[in-house]
């Protein structure tokens, strides 16, 4: 491979492990929120994995979590990372600053229910710690003559997952201007900053999370093409795959492929999944049809320097092979949707 | 009286009192396979519904400790026939969703400890494929035991402060 094209084999590496990350961090937070045998849990009333809220702008807002307590304000978390660029920062306070103003949070079932305020979490891996205090509070929130000023500061907490211990590690940051949780009325033992954050670091073993991991397979950010493609490859269309025909054709329409996933394993839009089938075609695997796509599904086994399926997906993404997806003889793809569909 | 006994393919009587070899060997081996097919019946995942306990394969002592054992397990995995392997996590626990090419059961497999690898099964998860799959990983590590996964105690204040 050109030097190219293993650059943009590393940049779909990179999406991908850095969404697997983002899965395990919001995965920890719901464990905490939801299965801990804490007071804080105990004061929970609602955990939203994939929230989509109404904001006072007229704007869904979609942030990385939400919670609800029995009382006083709501919560939501934001997983963050940011470029060089100022750009990137002033993008960053603007859904934060926007996350301030949400008054009313999930409380399942498509419900909501007003909240009297919601502090916000901004979770940042380790090597961005510093510069998010610099960037977001210092230069922005407590600058007067710049406009990101929410009623309450980001709390900004610093994770990674440590080499050493093999736990996920969340710090807050303790720097003057960084945010507090507001929990004046909330009873000793149940508050995330007097009792926890003051106290140490919160630590999250793997295994902790596992299940959850299994269960609800992703967060609430676009997924990466590869990511999505490699998961739909050995689970839902390796399902539908049973036969001893190769490849198996397996017709796709985006929306309901969506709504198949999303109730099996959580958030997923359709767009999602056309990014995902662009990622398959460029592999000589999918073509699009007049109202989806079809996928050329088949076992795929490394070769060379491969190490796994994600591996071989995003090479022959870059490098298709020269041999067309389809069975040699085999009818082409039906474009008037007449054929029988599989999701 | 003279037996072979397999890990893998029953037991051979060659000579010496069949019905004594019929109550010690036959039985007890009808009864594991009894066992471990109830063990790994009806592990498949229901949407709405909660999800089944996982299975552990245990191995004696450090077994994936090192991350050689880890690239093995992937290797071998790979290599076996009609299997596919996509790996979400590598270092320093792993997680990867295993395929089973010939009848579309998929598995999430993950390695939190040094002697315990645990099989999550997916809305696809035949007894066979299961079978398969624990039977070969536990040959292949000399599993000690292969049962239903421990059951991870909630966490206090005091766990996710320290220890995790």
């Amino acid at each position: 491979l050109s030097t190219p094209d293993e650059e943009q084999i590393r940049l779909l590496a990179d999406d991908f492990r850095t969404y697997d990350t983002n899965v395990d961090v919001v995965s920890a937070w719901e464990m905490i929120f939801t299965e801990s045998d804490t007071d804080l849990r105990r004061r929970v009333r609602h955990f939203e994995r994939f929230p989509s809220i109404l904001a006072p702008d007229g704007r869904e807002a979609t942030p990385d979590f939400s919670v609800v307590f029995d009382s006083g304000p709501g919560l939501v978390g934001e997983i963050c990372r940011f470029a060089l660029n100022e750009e990137s920062v002033e993008a960053v306070c603007d859904q934060i600053a926007r996350y301030d103003t949400l008054r009313q949070l999930p409380v399942g079932g498509g419900a909501t229910v007003a909240v009297p305020a919601v502090d916000v979490m901004l979770l940042v891996p380790f090597e961005l710690g510093t510069a998010a205090v610099r960037r977001i509070i210092r230069q922005r929130l407590l600058d007067p003559s710049h406009r990101y000023k929410p009623e309450n500061a980001p709390v900004i907490v610093q994770f990674e997952l440590s080499r050493s211990s093999e736990k996920y590690v969340f710090q807050r940051r303790t720097d003057s201007g960084n945010g507090t949780f507001r929990e004046e009325d909330v009873p000793a033992g149940a508050r995330l900053s007097a009792d926890w954050f003051d106290v140490d670091d919160i630590k999250v073993r793997p295994d902790r999370i596992r299940l959850i991991k299994s269960t609800r397979a992703f967060v609430n950010d676009p997924i990466p093409p590869l990511y999505l493609a490699t998961f739909l490859w050995a689970k839902p269309f390796a399902a539908r795959a049973a036969t001893d025909a190769r490849p198996v054709t397996i017709q796709v329409v985006p929306a309901e492929l969506a709504e198949q996933v999303r109730n099996e394993y959580g958030a997923v839009r359709s767009r999602d999944i056309e990014s995902a089938m662009a990622l398959l075609e460029r592999g000589g695997l999918a073509e699009r049809t007049i109202d989806g796509w079809v996928v050329y599904w088949n076992e795929l086994h490394r070769s060379g320097t491969e190490r796994d399926l994600a591996d071989i997906l995003a090479r022959r993404s870059v490098r298709p092979p020269r041999t067309p997806p389809r069975q040699p003889g085999a009818e082409a793809p039906d474009t008037s949707g007449a054929q029988e569909r599989l999701f | 009286m003279l037996v072979q006994l397999r890990r893998e393919a029953g037991a051979t009587l060659y000579s010496g009192d069949f019905d004594l070899f019929a109550d010690v060997v036959l039985t007890n081996m009808a009864r594991a396979a009894f066992e471990r097919r109830e063990l790994l019946l009806d592990r498949e995942r229901k949407l709405n519904v909660p999800v089944p306990q996982p299975i552990a394969v245990r191995t004696r002592g450090e077994t994936f400790s090192r991350p050689e054992a880890v690239l093995d397990l992937l290797d071998v995995l790979e290599r076996q026939r009609g299997t596919g392997v996509a790996v979400f996590h590598r270092n320093p626990y792993l997680h990867a969703a295993v395929t089973d090419y010939a009848d579309g059961s998929s598995f999430d497999v993950f390695i939190n400890d040094a002697d315990e690898l645990v099989v999550v099964p997916g809305y696809r998860a035949t007894v066979g494929s299961l079978a398969r799959l624990t039977d070969f990983i536990g040959e292949r590590f000399s599993a000690v035991e292969i049962s239903e996964a421990e059951r991870v105690r909630p966490p206090t204040t005091k766990d996710l402060l320290g220890d995790g």
